[in-house]
This record gives C-alpha cells, sequence and structure tokens, in this order.
C-alpha cells in the first residue's frame, strides 16, 4: 500500500477498528451455528467471545507491518463466517 | 514504552515488544482522560447508598421512621394473606387486561405485608402498573411521587456517569469503545513489560520520571485482575448493543427482534399463543409450590400468554440479603409452571435455570456492580477501582513528564503545541474532575432548596466546574494550574463535614455516635481524598523549590520550560 507514513497510520486504525468490528460480527453470527446450546445462549455466548475475537484482532493489526495482508487476513474470515452463519441460520429456540 | 519518531513505524514494526509499546502509549494517552473519569466516578459509584443518603438529610429522620415500622410490623394487626392477594389481582387483571401478552403481579413484601400490585405492557409496549387494596381488591389511585425537600440525583449521578457520561445512547456506546480500548492498552501493557512482576517490585522515589513510571507500574500490576475484570464485565450489561450482528443473524432484523431475543433468554420453552382459550386457574397453589421448591417468599407472579392454552407461571422469590452476601450470582429463585401445574423450570437462588451463558453473563454483571462479598467486597472494588484511576492518572502525567526532559517530536513543528493542550487536558481531566465531584457535594448543601429542576443544577455545577478548571489549566502555566487545582481539592474535601455542620448543623461525631455510617463514611472518605490532594501539592513544592534556578533561566519556554 503506498502513501506516507500518516496515511498508513490512519489505514491501519480504521481496519483495527472496522475490519476488526466487522471481524467480530461475523465470528458472532457463526459461531451460534455450531454451538450445542439453545439458540438463546448459543447467541449469547457468541456475542460474549465476540469481544475478544475484536482485541485479539486488534492486536494483530498492530504486530504485521504488511497492511495488504492485514485487510486479507480480517476480511476474508469475516466474508466467510458472516456466509457461514447466515447458512446455517438458526430458526427454532 | 518508547514511543517512535514518525508515526506509523512504531505502529508495527522493530519487532512485537515495540509494536505494543507504541499501542500502550498512543491508546493510553488519547483515552486515559476518559477513563480517568470513568473509574473514578464508578469507583464513587460503588457507594452510591451512601451518598444519597448523605445527600438527602431531610430523609434521614423518615427513614429511620420506615426503619422502626418494619421492625414492629408483624405485631400489628393481620392483613390479607398471599391467597386473597392473588385473587384479587387476577380479578383485576381478568376484567380490565385480558388480552394483554404478560401479567406481572407483585402480592406483597418479603413478610406478607406491604402493597399488592400489578403490572403489564401498555400498547406502546411501557410497563404500566395499578395498586390494588389487598383485602378488598379495589384499584387505588397511584400516589404521584412525593416531591422530595432537596431535589438531587444523589449517588445516582456517578453510577449514571461513569456507563453513559449522562449522554444516553451515544454516551453509552462512548464508555464501550473506551473500555474495548482500555483492553488493548492493558493487554498491549502485559506484553511490552517482560519482567512484570520485577516491575512491580521496583519502586525508585523522587527519581522523577522513573518514579512515575515505577508507580505506574505498581498499581497497573497489583491490580491487573481486577482492571482486566472490570473492563470486560462492563461491556457485559449491553453485549448485544455493542454487537448486535448475532441477534440479527438469527432473529432476523426488525424492530422487534431484541425483545425476541430477550424474551428467549429469560423464559425459553414459552410456546407462541395457541388461539384455544384456557382459563387462568387460581395461583395460589403455585406460589404455594414455588415457596416449598425454592425457601423463597413469592415476589412475583408472571403469567406469560394469559388465557391462552399456550399459558406460563413463573413464580419469583424474595432474595435474602443475607444470602446475597455468599452468592456468585444474584438471580432469584424461579419455578415456572404450566397451566396444569407441571414444572416447566427451576432455578434455585444463585442457581441458574436458563443455561450455561445467562449464568455467566449474570455472575459477570452482579461481580461489576461487587454485588456479593457485603461492605468488605464493597471497599476492595472502592480500592481496586481508585488504583485503575491512579493508573490511568500516573500513565497521563508520564507521557507529558517523559517528554518535558526531551521532546520527542511526534507532531512535527506543532509539537510544543499539542504538548500543551495534552498538559492542559492532564491537568483538567485529573485535578479538575475531582474538583468537580466534590464541587458536586458542596452543591447539593449549598444550592438553595426552592429553585426548579434542583437536580439538574447540582449537574450543572458538577459540568460547569469541570469546564472552568479546563479552562484554567489552558489559561495558567501548568505547574501552576496543578498547585493550584491541588490545593482546591484538599480545601474542599477536608472542609466537607464543616459545610455540612454549617448548613444542616449535623456533624461527624454526631453522626458516629448514632451510629449513622453512611453519612460518617462519606464525610471521612472526603478528608482522606482531602489530605491526599493536600499530599500531591506539598510534594509538587518541594520538586518545584528544587528548580527554581532553571524556571528562572527560561522564563519565556511556557510548559517546555516548567520542568519537575
Amino acid at each position: 500500500m503506498t502513501g506516507g507514513p500518516g496515511q498508513r497510520l490512519a489505514v491501519r486504525v480504521l481496519l483495527a477498528v472496522f475490519a476488526g468490528y466487522a471481524l467480530a460480527s461475523a465470528f458472532a453470527m457463526a459461531l451460534p451455528s455450531l454451538l450445542p446450546m439453545p439458540r438463546a445462549q448459543a447467541v449469547l455466548t457468541a456475542t460474549l467471545l465476540g469481544f475478544v475475537v475484536h482485541l485479539v484482532a486488534a492486536l494483530w493489526v498492530f504486530t504485521k507491518p504488511d497492511l495488504r495482508r492485514v485487510a486479507a487476513g480480517l476480511l476474508l474470515p469475516a466474508v466467510l463466517l458472516t456466509a457461514l452463519g447466515l447458512a446455517l441460520q438458526r430458526t427454532g429456540a | 514504552m518508547r514511543a517512535t519518531h514518525t508515526p506509523d513505524t512504531g505502529a508495527a514494526t522493530g519487532g512485537l515488544r515495540q509494536a505494543m509499546a507504541w499501542l500502550h502509549t498512543w491508546c493510553g494517552l488519547w483515552f486515559s482522560w476518559l477513563l480517568f473519569a470513568v473509574f473514578l466516578t464508578g469507583s464513587l459509584a460503588v457507594f452510591e447508598e451512601p451518598i444519597t443518603h448523605w445527600m438527602t438529610p431531610e430523609q434521614h429522620a423518615e427513614e429511620a421512621a420506615e426503619e422502626a415500622a418494619r421492625a414492629s410490623l408483624p405485631a400489628t394487626a393481620p392483613v390479607a394473606g398471599r391467597a386473597q392477594r392473588l385473587a384479587h389481582a387476577s380479578d383485576y387483571m381478568t376484567q380490565h387486561h385480558r388480552s394483554k401478552d404478560m401479567w406481572e403481579i407483585w402480592p406483597a413484601d418479603a413478610e406478607g405485608g406491604g402493597e399488592l400490585k400489578v403490572y403489564w405492557f401498555d400498547e406502546q409496549h411501557l410497563y404500566a402498573q395499578a395498586k390494588l387494596d389487598a383485602n378488598t381488591g379495589a384499584p387505588q389511585p397511584l400516589l404521584p411521587p412525593k416531591v422530595p425537600a432537596r431535589g438531587t440525583l444523589g449517588g445516582q449521578h456517578f453510577v449514571d456517569f461513569h456507563y453513559n457520561l449522562h449522554g444516553g445512547t451515544l454516551g453509552l456506546w462512548i464508555v464501550a469503545i473506551a473500555a474495548m480500548v482500555m483492553l488493548l492498552a492493558l493487554l498491549s501493557g502485559v506484553i511490552t513489560h517482560k519482567r512484570i512482576f520485577k516491575d512491580f517490585f521496583t519502586f525508585r522515589p523522587k527519581k522523577g520520571q522513573r518514579s512515575w513510571l515505577d508507580a505506574h507500574n505498581a498499581v497497573a500490576v497489583l491490580s491487573l485482575p481486577f482492571q482486566f475484570m472490570i473492563a470486560y464485565t462492563g461491556i457485559v450489561f449491553t453485549a448485544t448493543t455493542y454487537l448486535p450482528a448475532g441477534v440479527w443473524a438469527h432473529y432476523g432484523n426488525d424492530a422487534g427482534v431484541h425483545l425476541r431475543y430477550t424474551t428467549e433468554l429469560t423464559t425459553p420453552g414459552l410456546q407462541p399463543r395457541s388461539g384455544r382459550p384456557l382459563a387462568v386457574p387460581a395461583l395460589e397453589p403455585f406460589a404455594a409450590q414455588a415457596v416449598a421448591l425454592t425457601g423463597q417468599p413469592v415476589r412475583a407472579v408472571v403469567v406469560d400468554h394469559p388465557g391462552d392454552a399456550s399459558m406460563r407461571i413463573s413464580v419469583y422469590g424474595w432474595n435474602d440479603p443475607k444470602g446475597l452476601v455468599r452468592r456468585m450470582s444474584d438471580a432469584t429463585g424461579m419455578v415456572a409452571f404450566a397451566p396444569d401445574g407441571r414444572v416447566l423450570q427451576l432455578r434455585l437462588p444463585g442457581g441458574s435455570a436458563d443455561g450455561s451463558a445467562s449464568f455467566v453473563s449474570q455472575v459477570m454483571s452482579n461481580l461489576h456492580m461487587a454485588g456479593l462479598g457485603g461492605w468488605p467486597m464493597k471497599w476492595l472494588f472502592f480500592l481496586c477501582g481508585l488504583a485503575g484511576t491512579a493508573m490511568m492518572g500516573t500513565g497521563a502525567v508520564l507521557f507529558m513528564v517523559k517528554r518535558r526532559n526531551k521532546s520527542l517530536r511526534e507532531f512535527g513543528g506543532r509539537t510544543a503545541q499539542v504538548y500543551r493542550c495534552i498538559e492542559a487536558l492532564n491537568i483538567a481531566a485529573i485535578t479538575g474532575l475531582a474538583v468537580a465531584c466534590i464541587a458536586y457535594l458542596w452543591a447539593n448543601r449549598l444550592l438553595p432548596l426552592m429553585i426548579d429542576q434542583r437536580a439538574s443544577w447540582e449537574l450543572r455545577v458538577f459540568f460547569g466546574v469541570w469546564l472552568v478548571t479546563l479552562v484554567h489549566a489552558w489559561l495558567r502555566p501548568p505547574r501552576a494550574a496543578w498547585r493550584v487545582q491541588l490545593w482546591t481539592l484538599a480545601t474542599a474535601c477536608l472542609l466537607l463535614p464543616l459545610l455540612n455542620g454549617l448548613t444542616t448543623g449535623d456533624h461527624l461525631v454526631a453522626e458516629m455516635a448514632r451510629g449513622d455510617w453512611e453519612s460518617a463514611g462519606v464525610e471521612l472518605t472526603s478528608m482522606a481524598f482531602g489530605l491526599l490532594a493536600g499530599w500531591g501539592a506539598l510534594l509538587l513544592l518541594r520538586t518545584g523549590k528544587a528548580v527554581q534556578p532553571r524556571r528562572t533561566a527560561h522564563p519565556s519556554l511556557g510548559s517546555a520550560g516548567e520542568r519537575p
């Protein structure tokens, strides 16, 4: 990615905040489909763990030099997990 | 802990520890002011009730009278029993609110007396209520809330401010984001300090920057588990508000989605309305069986889908305050019945029937509010909260102390001006907020009792004083501003008992003599804060003398010349 250090930093912060949140959201969507517990319990569990996912993602953003890899590393799993969550949507309790 | 010269080079190069140090420094700096405020007011919020008690002196006599009345209650004439109260409530609801989705009946207090109340959701889905005469079942007019002699938010102000800054949903989000950034700063801080436990045993006093670093490390390491716990459990309260994607994905994203989710979470197994009518049975047998199963007196009987075959009757118990002290969860006992009397669900007091996630969430919320362990736990939380406050404060000061000695030029040509801003914000965020908090208590005693919106005026004093401290910190040289605000804080805190004596005629000795430890505790704690602030001001005076020659040598350097 091009741009001066200031721009690169801005991109990094945006990735940590928004891509990290997107990954956490995708995780909260996908995990309930896989957990063998009642729907509401599974959603609550996934949501509570989602914050941990966001934290780890944000830390990771600030350790990897290559911004392109960082973006791909967050957004690809986010897309996959969102698709998984929507495909295996739970309808009953 | 080194921040590097150009921003992004520090962000992700030079190895893991340096990257983490960069993250710790900047997350810490930009959020330390807000987090200091959240932690100081959150620590005070632990003592919400004593503070409210201190702020409503006119009600002390009333509270004492109520206490005495409650103590003598069993001797009074017998009042209507539970069966009769439940029958009255059921009749009233059948007559007036037959078609509502939910009835909630509060038959009596824990001793079986007191008021009989019924609740339901109105058309706007807001809680509505009626009070019934326990003996006749006749609806009674709801008395308008009594106008208090001294309008005040009391300790509630500190509770509200620490989680939403009195700013509604926007404030809630700001505080949650600050909590996430704090967790990030904690994690990166831990990674930065490879010799974390050695750091804890190192303290080099009177060494300027070294001492600030040692103090920052010591309070942080000492209270680290608490800091992780309090930040994470704080987010848990409204987790699905901040991260609604899971709920949206599995419940749909229309307007009623959140209600469907919480209903399913708290009343699992409730079937949709069947359309087949079924009369609401007599409620007393359900109540009696619930008492036998949980051992708690009946607090509330909730009827979901009354009059439908899918009906579900849940009986909730009154918690015994003594029992709460020894329980991780503050959940009451609960038994859910099918209309034919089958037990669908049983939750023992402090236990869980809904599932492990609900239980964990409930325990975390209860933990955040120091809901177990009684007064010793409250004091422990208060002190740990103050350690967190000190961690924010020392961190913010350390940032500037380090740069006063040697500018790191992170902001190019504007570095000196930005440092000046940071210094002023440090002062207003640390001593300024503390002064605003004690000013709030002073306002409680000094504002006339008769003015309109008195509670709001107390808040205006809080925010107004805070703003004044910011302007003051901006206009005066930093060292002078620190000194004046610390002395102001010390004076206001130490004189609080005197102020109380002059305005209400009450005083510390009298409070202690009659066993009013809530009032005495507020004033003694205030005086302890006063001594601490005075000690800080003296330290500042002493270090100031040591550098006097240098200051006169560079009178024009402004903040950069204000060396410790």
